[in-house]
């Protein structure tokens, strides 16, 4: 019976010692680029190759006198550690490598938890990746059942948010009007228009001025050759490059649809 | 000291208790469906995100071409726009030397040659087979650029390659877009796309990535409604920020990718690993609800939470159920609770307790719901109680005046 306890006491202890091994030191980063002889200090046994993984608390030293020599460490955040070493006295101490990855204290996640609640600063939004809101272009649509698919007409506008109108030109009251959440280049922007014919388009955003262009709403019959026509006429204005005024564009480009459809209407 | 008794007896107290939190619950659930109060529980969705631990996730890598990366001249990206070709095949050899579940390319190949892509994974293919590793699959992003396939530039016209629909490769859309006050907290799951006469679904990129890696067709779990254009959102989980995400360079992995010790361990084996830019002139950053962060770890974060199941909304039941449940919670607190002095605590306390709810259940569940409106109705309650007991302790007291 005793001999029996002692063998449980012993597999428990064995047990609790196992637990409480050190766990293996956490991988901060892979070697993939280096010249000249790096080794793990103290024991300076293990040297360093190509792609081979360290670990936070490892202590690099260059052991070799030979120079140049350099050392290129990927970290795991994505930044990369560099030693480069061209004269003797580079590169003489000893670098200790860090773990990459921190977890947030408590205090910081309370932090951060109440300054969402409390007023914020706008959020900073950089134009150039945003777009400056809507830019419709002037386009040929095609209309299937009654209804329009508006993506050739926002090619040039960034994804985001928008309220769609169509107006009929020459008229101020707009015949339909639907948000559109585009997504560029291949979003789903439709809309209802009774019949065939010119159009201005609309797209009105909350922080952006609304912008409009001249669209040609063509049925199944008429699409084809208008849009090819169209195509040719924006192709010559491609051509322009960037130092034409974009008015000057818009205005070419309306004159072309304003003649397509007085010809389909003739 | 004696215990003092609540004078509005209990019926009246669980009754209009009961009948304002129903009301609220009401409210808002029909809030949840307006901008207002969508408005007020994605703030809240936003502190639970900034709150979260830092738990490296263990399924999604990124590799990205840092700004070193593509500033070096001798690195094969040359600081050129669009990203040379033969850079980024080389980058996505490298990536696939590594021995990944699946590859994400979050980079333009709009306007690569035909057979470009397949010739990218070809070399890598040999290499892996003499390693004896499998081959991962691939989600190619589209979107970001005009495609030029069908008819020259006939804008959102998808070739046969782009629309097709298999476990090994696939196409998606990084489909993250910003809510109306320009912070980027959902992505679309897919697209649908008229090219008459057919309608053609695209994937968004994260659900593509996430369809692979479970062996299936980037759409095979899709369902569109009926009728539907665009579908609702997902939202992102951000919990963590993007430091949760292993993150390795894009010259790392081209450095190391043929080497055996890189082979035999590294940190892309069997995950999905994300490559994309992070330079500056790539300019693909966003505010997010933890900070300005790259587009990368945005379809990371996105990528991660497909994998997951998404932050889950309640339906409507459930919505209303627990939002009844937590605001009774709080109604009996206050009728066992029934000092004076115990309202101006209250003010304190139940939108801790409130907020507390709501986290508990975001943390444990990845449920996401918002109990404010409930937390006023709780108010109006207590506030109409002690209203009520002031109004007969004055009018018993004038009676008393009365009287003597």
């Amino acid at each position: 019976m005793t001999r029996k306890w002692l063998h449980l006491i012993a597999c428990a202890a064995a047990f609790a010692v196992a637990r409480a091994q050190p766990v293996q030191p956490e991988v901060c980063g892979y070697v993939y680029s280096l010249q000249g002889s790096w080794r793990i200090a103290p024991q300076y046994v293990i040297e360093l190759k190509q792609g081979m993984a360290v670990h936070a608390g490892d202590r690099i030293q260059l052991k070799s006198s030979g120079r140049p020599a350099h050392l290129d460490i990927g970290l795991l955040n994505g930044t990369v550690f560099s030693r480069n070493c061209d004269t003797e006295q580079d590169c003489q101490g000893v670098d200790t490598m860090t773990a990459v990855t921190r977890a947030k204290t408590l205090t910081e996640r309370l932090i951060g938890m109440m300054s969402g609640f409390s007023a914020r600063q706008p959020p900073l939004v950089f134009t150039l990746t945003r777009g400056d809101g809507p830019r419709p272009e002037e386009a040929v649509l095609r209309r299937t059942r009654g209804t329009v698919d508006l993506a050739p007409a926002l090619r040039s506008t960034a994804s985001g948010t928008f309220e769609v109108a169509l107006f009929p030109a020459g008229e101020e009251r707009s015949i339909a009007q639907v948000p559109c959440r585009w997504m560029a280049p291949h979003g789903a922007c439709a809309l209802e228009a009774p019949k065939a014919g010119l159009y201005k388009l609309q797209l009105s955003a909350a922080d952006a001025p609304p912008a409009a262009v001249l669209v040609l709403i063509a049925d199944a019959p008429d699409y084809a050759p208008a849009a090819a026509a169209f195509a040719d006429a924006a192709r010559v204005a491609d051509a322009w490059g960037e130092g034409v005024r974009p008015a000057t564009r818009h205005y070419f480009l309306s004159s072309v649809l304003n003649q397509l459809a007085s010809e389909r209407v003739h | 000291m004696p215990r003092q008794e609540p004078r509005i007896p209990a019926w009246i107290h669980f009754g209009t208790g009961l009948i304002l939190i129903f009301i609220a619950a009401l409210v808002s659930y029909r809030l949840h469906h307006t901008g207002f109060g969508r408005h007020l529980e994605m703030v809240n969705l936003d502190a639970w995100f900034r709150g979260g631990q830092t738990v490296v996730d263990p399924d999604v890598v990124v590799v990205q071409i840092a700004d070193a990366d593509y500033h070096d001249k001798n690195e094969p990206f040359q600081h050129a726009c669009p990203l040379p070709v033969a850079g980024v095949t080389a980058l996505i050899r490298a990536v696939a030397l590594s021995a990944p579940k699946v590859i994400v390319v979050d980079l333009d190949t709009a306007d690569w040659p035909p057979g470009q892509r397949a010739a990218a994974l070809a070399d890598a293919d040999s290499a892996l087979g003499k390693l004896g590793f499998a081959q991962p699959s691939v989600a190619w992003a589209i979107g970001g650029a005009q495609e030029t396939g069908g008819g020259g530039h006939d804008t959102g016209t998808l070739n046969a390659e782009q629309i097709k629909d298999d476990p090994v490769s696939c196409f998606g859309v990084p489909a993250a877009i910003p809510d109306s006050d320009g912070v980027v907290r959902g992505y679309l799951p897919y697209l649908l796309q008229q090219q008459p006469p057919k309608t053609v679904l695209i994937p968004s990129l994260a659900v593509a990535a996430s369809q692979l890696s479970k062996g299936r067709g980037c759409t095979s779990d899709v369902q569109p409604q009926a009728g539907e254009q665009t579908p609702a959102d997902d939202l992102v989980d951000y919990s963590g920020g993007p430091e949760r995400f292993l993150h390795l360079t894009a010259g790392t992995v081209l450095g190391a990718a043929d080497s055996p010790a890189w082979q035999n361990s590294n940190p892309l084996k069997s995950e999905i690993a994300i490559i994309g830019g992070s330079f500056q002139e790539g300019r693909d950053r966003y505010v997010t609800p933890v900070g300005y962060i790259n587009g990368i770890d945005i379809l990371a974060s996105a990528v991660a939470t497909a994998l997951k199941g998404g932050v889950r909304e309640p339906s409507r039941d459930k919505f209303i159920l627990v939002d009844v449940l937590v605001g009774m919670f709080l109604v009996t607190g206050g009728y066992f609770l029934h000092r004076y002095w115990l309202l101006a605590i209250s003010f304190i306390a139940i939108p801790f307790v409130a907020f507390g709810a709501s986290f508990l259940v975001f943390a444990g569940t990845r449920y996401f719901m918002s109990f404010i409106p409930v937390v006023a109705a709780v108010f109006l309650h207590h506030l109409i109680e002690h209203a009520v007991e002031h109004w007969r302790m004055q009018r018993e007291l004038r009676e008393l005046r009365a009287r003597g």
